[in-house]
């Protein structure tokens, strides 16, 4: 064997040996001339090289038949490849679960009367459309009829007895809810892969927990997701909105309790629904949300301390920014004070606020509160932000009072959110925490006195300012209003209108305190009789908000304080701050 | 069982002594192999005799019968057919080549009359009788390494690219394989088997890229990594393992395996019957199974060891090597560890010509035993 280098391993050097050894056996028979033993001795060693290999087949067998992952089990795990986990929410209530269903196959080959074939299949399944039989029927060979046959549909057709009708079970994901929360929990499709929503944000979870027998269980509470949708939709109905966005969340974990998208689809049958209906403007679409950013302008003139809640600004006439003219909706034509730019929505005093802490401050604490980025969870719609090409002194301004720049719903509740949980910025989820869970990706983004002058600010908004029909009794409701104008062809359009409010509540406690953040958004509400003409946020998103406040607060555990001090003296508050932030060229 | 080697002259030609020296052992081993097969093809259908098992069996009791017929034949007439019988086969691959009868993109059938034959089956016989027939006049130095080893070259290597052309890689794979079993145990030096091994696996990969076809390369390719084409190429190996794999310890038990009772499993009566089998039977019953094979192929190579004649040694051994390999390549086919070649299970597998070549060696293998006192002078009027 002169192919073996002298450097060879002991083993090599010991198995080359074995080898000579044989050969010398061989070689033994040669010389004594005996080739009837050499042959023995050969065909004695081809023998052994069989044994060998039966051997490595018996151990590669076994590996296959007991250790593989290859349809794993006898019976029991026995899953199929689409199989996905149960998704549960908060307190374990049933979402999304996959049952036995069964495919219908016909093989026309076995078939005896075609009429009777047909017409039994047709008054057993009338869901089956009559050309895609008449297809399988004159096909050749055995053919995938229909799927989804439920038990009964299975049993009606089995029952008729016709020769070259057969069944296969098949996996289907039912989602008994319906339209209820279809665009938070998503669809998979018939293979097993999650499309839109968690099922699709948590795919490869979902897929794994089918494999140990778990559920996945979402942050989602039906309750308040029942309380919300309603509210939304009776809110979309009365102001005659083209789309609604409700979110709940809470905010010392980044947990999305509800979320809602009107109009809505059924996720079990997402393809029977116009394809608007499929968007979930929570997270896919992007808005310039007006005066609600302008809790994000004043959290950063607070903490960058370009400004104390007593600083006061000039709100005496329009502010000229070259060519540009601000207006305020309530002019003042005087100077106000912080607070009072909040209160009354003051759109000159936050963009003085802005100019006066400078771009690179805006920019650094928007960044922070996540506006410049898709809204962090793992929703895979999560849409990017529009943010102006270049900040300069004229975008600044814009964006401090929220146009300029486009964000998602997701966006705002996250940021809102942050400043609301004592200034600690969670990323979103739709995954239930456990107790005590290391939230991944947390950061300070404010600080705690910061954060307690906005829960002030927020407050006194609803007590005095645009935010007063989100006054939930005895729920320390907080919140801020915001009605962009829509931007249209040849500039923004002053009758078409984004409203929204940003609620938090309760806004007393500690400032790390239990708290639930409620964003109502709606996109192009109409004015109705009762709201005087009027289709500001105070007149439709804020009433929302606060009949969800209202509703939810049991469910979240939230008691309701005797009167507070600042108690309104009652009746019907017109809000007064209300406020269409205006651009004029 | 085994009478004394001394015996009254003429006594051992007798038919009744003929029989009794048959190895019955090894006949029960291969009937039940066969039963298990019956069995499998029975469950297969849906608890059917048909379409399968019943001609399984009707051809298992046929070939069984001939095996018996052949292993009364002696030696010296076997001795003597070698050379024609593998100059037929090779007039009838030749055959096939020119005017064969195609079916499935392989031309390997000869139409007569209303059967159809596979020449490259009855080959394998006739290449294991050929080799045995020159070795037999050979002597041991000769064997070992001279240039008349040329002779057993060609003579494998004429079938083994008229089959491979067909293209039935499956079968060229194993005349080329059996072939080289018998020249090794004939006595070829183990240098030149080396050389020929390194040459051979050197010469792989451009075999792969230059001669293969591409259903062949796409086979090989989806061996090496089954999970990149799961509905395609992979389908088979993937489907067989599923099939494996589901079976666990003890199976499903019979007639419960999905993999092959719903068809996801392809070629599940022939080629992949193994399969179907471990899913229903499990790892105890693939392991009992490998036992049965075992037993038989150790049995044949101890009856070629005995026999007193050098032909009857190597034949023997040259058919038992065809068998095992058969069982070899299938098996390893199944379990995932060779690539997707048409190689069937032996008595296992639904298919006629396989089992008449399968019974005809054996037939071979019992001859050898029953006549292992035979001498056989080399060269013309051995038999008279």
């Amino acid at each position: 064997m002169s192919l073996v280098h002298h450097t060879s391993s002991g083993l090599w050097r010991r198995l080359i040996e074995g080898v000579w050894q044989v050969e010398h056996a061989f070689e033994r028979n040669k010389a004594k001339g005996r080739a009837a033993d050499d042959t023995r001795l050969r065909i004695f060693f081809v023998l052994s090289l069989f044994a060998l290999a039966f051997l490595l087949l018996a151990v590669e067998a076994t590996r296959s038949a007991l250790f593989s992952d290859a349809g794993k089990g006898s019976g029991a795990l026995d899953l199929p490849p689409e199989a996905r986990a149960d998704l549960v929410d908060r307190n374990g209530r049933l979402i999304a679960v996959d049952l036995v269903h069964y495919g219908l196959y016909l093989n026309p080959n076995e078939i005896w009367d075609r009429v009777e074939t047909r017409r039994g299949i047709r008054a057993a399944l009338p869901r089956l459309s009559a050309a895609r039989l008449e297809k399988a029927l004159a096909s050749g060979r055995r053919e995938y009829l229909i799927g989804g046959l439920t038990p009964q549909e299975r049993a009606a057709v089995h029952d008729l007895g016709l020769p070259g009708v057969q069944f296969e079970e098949e996996t289907r994901r039912v989602y008994p809810l319906g339209n209820s929360a279809s665009h938070l929990i998503g669809f998979s499709d018939t293979a097993g892969h999650g499309l839109a929503g968690s099922e699709r944000a948590l795919d490869p979870l979902i897929r794994n927990a089918a494999h140990t027998g778990a559920t996945v269980p979402l942050a989602l509470d039906l309750r308040i997701q029942g309380v919300l949708e309603e509210e939304l939709r009776k809110g979309r109905a009365e102001f005659s909105a083209d789309s609604a966005v409700g979110i709940v969340t809470d905010v010392r974990t980044g947990e999305i309790l509800a979320l809602s998208s009107q109009p809505d689809f059924d996720s079990a049958a997402p393809g029977a629904a116009p394809q608007p209906n499929l968007v979930n403007h929570a997270a896919a679409s992007v808005y310039e949300m007006g005066s609600t950013f302008k809790i994000f302008t004043l959290a950063m003139g607070l903490d960058s301390k370009a400004a104390t809640i007593n600083t006061m600004f000039d709100a005496n006439g329009p502010l000229h920014m070259g060519s540009r003219v601000i207006h305020d909706y309530h002019a003042e034509h005087k100077a106000i004070s912080l607070s009072d730019v909040f209160i009354l929505s003051s759109n000159i005093g936050t963009a003085r606020l802005a100019l006066k802490a400078g771009e690179a401050n805006l920019v650094n604490y928007f960044k922070r509160f996540g506006l410049l980025e898709p809204a962090k969870t793992e929703l895979a719609e999560a849409a990017r932000p529009i943010t102006p090409r270049d900040w300069n002194a004229s975008t600044v301004a814009s964006a401090s009072f929220g146009y300029a720049i486009s964000v998602s719903p997701l966006n705002v509740a996250a940021g809102v959110g942050a400043i609301m949980n004592g200034g600690v910025y969670h990323p979103l989820t739709v995954l239930k925490r456990k107790p005590g869970e290391k939230i991944e990706g947390s950061h300070r983004v404010v600080s705690e006195e910061t954060a307690r002058h906005m829960l002030d600010l927020m407050r006194l908004n609803v007590l005095k300012g645009s935010g007063g029909k989100a006054d939930a009794a005895g729920l320390r409701v907080g919140g801020k209003t915001g009605s962009a104008e829509k931007a249209g062809v040849g500039g923004y359009q002053r009758k078409k209108l984004v409203s929204s409010f940003a609620a938090v509540f309760p806004t007393d406690g500690p400032v790390d305190g239990p708290r639930y953040l409620v964003l109502i958004l709606m996109d192009e509400p109409k004015a109705t009789p009762k709201t005087f003409g009027f289709a500001t946020a105070g007149w439709n998103a804020t009433p929302v908000a606060g009949r969800v406040i209202d509703r939810i607060a049991p469910f979240v555990g939230v008691r309701r304080a005797p009167a507070t001090p600042f108690a309104p003296s009652g009746g019907d508050r017109v809000p007064v701050g209300d406020d269409v932030s205006g651009i004029e060229q | 069982m085994t009478s004394s080697a001394l015996t009254r002259p003429g006594q051992r030609e007798r038919l009744s002594s003929k029989l009794f020296e048959v190895d019955w052992r090894l006949a029960l081993l291969l009937c039940m192999i066969a039963g298990v097969g019956a069995l499998m093809l029975y469950s297969i259908a849906n608890s059917s005799w048909e379409p399968w098992a019943d001609k399984h069996l009707i051809r298992f009791g046929v070939c069984l019968a001939l095996m018996l017929v052949l292993s009364m034949v002696d030696l010296r007439v076997w001795f003597l057919a070698a050379y024609p019988v593998y100059v037929i086969g090779f007039v009838l691959l030749i055959a096939v080549a020119v005017f064969g009868h195609s079916a499935l993109g392989a031309t390997r059938w000869l139409k007569l009359g209303p059967m159809q034959i596979q020449p490259s089956e009855l080959m394998k016989i006739g290449v294991v009788l050929a080799l045995a027939r020159f070795y037999h006049g050979v002597s041991a130095n000769d064997a070992r390494l001279s240039w008349k080893l040329l002779i057993p070259a060609a003579l494998i290597g004429a079938p083994v690219l008229l089959v491979a052309r067909q293209p039935d890689l499956g079968t060229a794979i194993l005349i080329a394989l059996t072939g080289a079993v018998v020249m090794f145990m004939a006595g070829l030096s183990s240098r030149v088997l080396a050389v020929g091994a390194i040459g051979a696996i050197a010469g792989i990969p451009p075999f792969i890229l230059f001669v293969l076809k591409d259903y062949q390369r796409n086979r090989i390719l989806s061996f090496l990594n089954p999970e990149a084409d799961p509905s395609g190429n992979g389908y088979h190996s993937l489907q067989s393992k599923i099939a494996l794999g589901s079976g666990g310890f003890l199976g499903k038990g019979y007639g419960l395996g999905s993999q092959s009772q719903l068809n996801f499993l392809p070629e599940k009566q022939t080629d992949f019957i193994f399969a179907t089998f471990g899913e229903e039977f499990g790892f105890v019953g693939c392991f009992g199974l490998l036992v049965l094979y075992a037993a038989v192929i150790a049995i044949s190579l101890r009856i070629a060891s005995i026999s007193h004649s050098h032909f009857g040694r190597l034949s023997a051994a040259g058919v038992t090597a065809t068998f095992a390999l058969y069982i070899l390549i299938n098996a390893a086919m199944v379990v995932g560890l060779a690539p997707v070649v048409g190689v069937p299970m032996p008595l296992l597998s639904y298919g006629g010509t396989v089992m008449v070549t399968v019974m005809i060696g054996f037939g071979l293998i019992m001859a050898v035993r029953v006549h292992r006192y035979a001498e056989i002078t080399s060269g013309r009027g051995a038999l008279l």
